[in-house]
Formats: structure tokens, C-alpha cells, sequence
């Protein structure tokens, strides 16, 4: 039972942390200059921008799962498991962010789910 | 190196070295973390011995060295590579680290698994079509212009 909240805990971060890293590098990567020039303001906006310092502590949290997960599950079950990422990451697309999902999509995600669900039938 | 001066099969292969790096990573992390589990139950409430043995740990600290260069490698590729191209390959890593539990750490593996893993793979790949599919209109929006 732990080892599954552990998995919502892996697949919750990961899928959050994409969220915000996609929202915060947008922003971050508008910075004008050449060279060192603009990795110095890269690196100082990145600091500066919440989205990035939370996505970065989200893929932290993610990571230490993963790591309780391998100490006592089999790395054959936690990998299928993960990509239940994708499931959650489609239904807030489409049910938070309100974005229009296509059918392909959602056919991917019921075959991950199905995918996870056989995995971890034994 | 330029990636654009170089197409996108260099950069696919380059995609796969990611990939298998961090299959391997994975594998390192499952033996270093079950030897340190196995070591923290020996060690009771000895969170600063236990957090010592991990960082002395050669199999551990490869795994997360590993999975380093596979996040460098893998960052920077998607931003040459098409999404659509990218995730067939990242979709075979799932039945790659199910392989690499089966036959390098022994797991048992039963057949319901590796279907249920082919399931998720071809799931990946047509999530990563879905956006192939959606840029298309775009393009031909943009072409008309």
C-alpha cells in the first residue's frame, strides 16, 4: 500500500514539476543578451522565478520517491507505474487547464492505464 | 558540435545513448538502494551513517551520474528534436528498464507485466503522435500566410 502512495506521490510531482517548468522556462528564456552575458541573466531570472524554484523542489520530492520505491519495489513494476504521468498529465490539460484533448491522446492514455493496471495485476 | 548542422538521426542516435544511460542508471539505483535498505535496517535511527554509506556507495553514486548525463543529454535533444520522433524513443525505455529488471537484477517478470509494459510503451507513443497530429493545422495555417 505505501508503495503506491509513493507512486501518486512520483507521478503527482513529476507531472506538476513539467507544468511549472514549462510556464517558468517561457519566461525565463526571454532575456535579451549574447554569450555569458545571457547565461548570467538566464541563471539570475531562474533564481528569481517561483515557478522554476518550486518545479525544481517538485522533480526533488519526485526523485526521492523514486528513490524510497527502488529500495523495496521491483524497478519492473515502477517504471510502467510511472508513466501514469501521462494519465494525469492529459486529464489536467483537459479538466484543469481546459485545453481540447484529441482522441489519440486520450486512446494513449487509456492504453497506459491499462498497460500500468496488467503490470501490476501479480 | 551543432545538433541542426548534423540532422535528426545523429540526433536520435544520440537520443538512444540517453536512453540507455539512464536504463543503466536506473539498474545502479535499484541495487544501490535495496544494499542501503538492507543497510539502514542494521542501522536503526542512523540517519547520518546511513546518509554516509549512500554517499560512499560507488553503485549509487554511478546510478545518480547516470541519470545526471541522461537528463543533460535528453534536455538537450528535445530542443532539436520533433516531440513525435522523440517519443517512440523514450517510450522504449520503458520496456528497456523492464528488460534490464528481468535480466540483469533477476525480478521476476510474469507474462500479464511485459504486455501490460507493451501496452504503456505503444500508450507513450501515441500520446507523442497526438502532438505531431495537433501541430499540423498549424503548420499549413502558417504556410498559407
Amino acid at each position: 500500500m505505501s508503495g503506491w502512495i509513493l507512486i501518486a506521490v512520483m507521478v503527482l510531482s513529476d507531472a506538476s514539476s513539467d507544468v511549472l517548468m514549462s510556464r517558468g522556462m517561457k519566461k525565463s528564456a526571454d532575456v535579451p543578451g549574447d554569450g555569458l552575458v545571457y547565461l548570467r541573466r538566464l541563471v539570475q531570472g531562474a533564481l528569481r522565478n517561483l515557478d522554476l524554484l518550486f518545479s525544481i523542489t517538485l522533480a526533488a520530492i519526485h526523485f526521492a520517491a523514486f528513490l524510497a520505491l527502488l529500495s523495496f519495489w521491483d524497478l519492473s513494476l515502477i517504471v510502467p507505474a510511472g508513466a501514469l504521468d501521462y494519465v494525469v498529465g492529459a486529464l489536467g490539460a483537459r479538466f484543469v487547464l481546459g485545453e481540447t484533448v484529441n482522441r489519440t491522446r486520450w486512446m494513449g492514455v487509456c492504453l497506459i492505464s491499462i498497460g500500468v493496471a496488467l503490470a501490476a495485476a501479480n | 558540435m551543432r545538433l541542426d548542422s548534423v540532422g535528426p538521426i545523429p540526433a536520435a542516435g544520440l537520443l538512444v545513448i540517453a536512453i540507455l544511460a539512464q536504463a543503466a542508471g536506473n539498474v545502479c539505483l535499484s541495487i544501490g538502494m535495496k544494499d542501503l535498505a538492507a543497510f539502514a535496517d542494521t542501522n536503526p535511527g542512523q540517519w547520518l551513517t546511513v546518509g554516509l554509506h549512500a554517499a560512499a556507495n560507488l553503485v549509487v553514486v554511478s546510478g545518480v551520474a547516470l541519470l545526471v548525463v541522461f537528463f543533460l543529454l535528453f534536455a538537450y535533444l528535445l530542443s532539436h528534436l520533433d516531440l513525435s520522433l522523440a517519443m517512440p524513443i523514450i517510450s522504449f525505455e520503458v520496456v528497456l528498464n523492464v528488460a534490464c529488471g528481468h535480466w540483469i537484477l533477476n525480478e521476476t517478470v510474469s507474462a500479464p507485466r511485459w504486455i501490460g509494459t507493451l501496452l504503456v510503451a505503444i500508450g507513450v507513443t501515441l500520446v507523442g503522435w497526438s502532438t505531431r497530429r495537433h501541430k499540423k493545422p498549424a503548420r499549413q495555417k502558417r504556410a498559407r500566410h
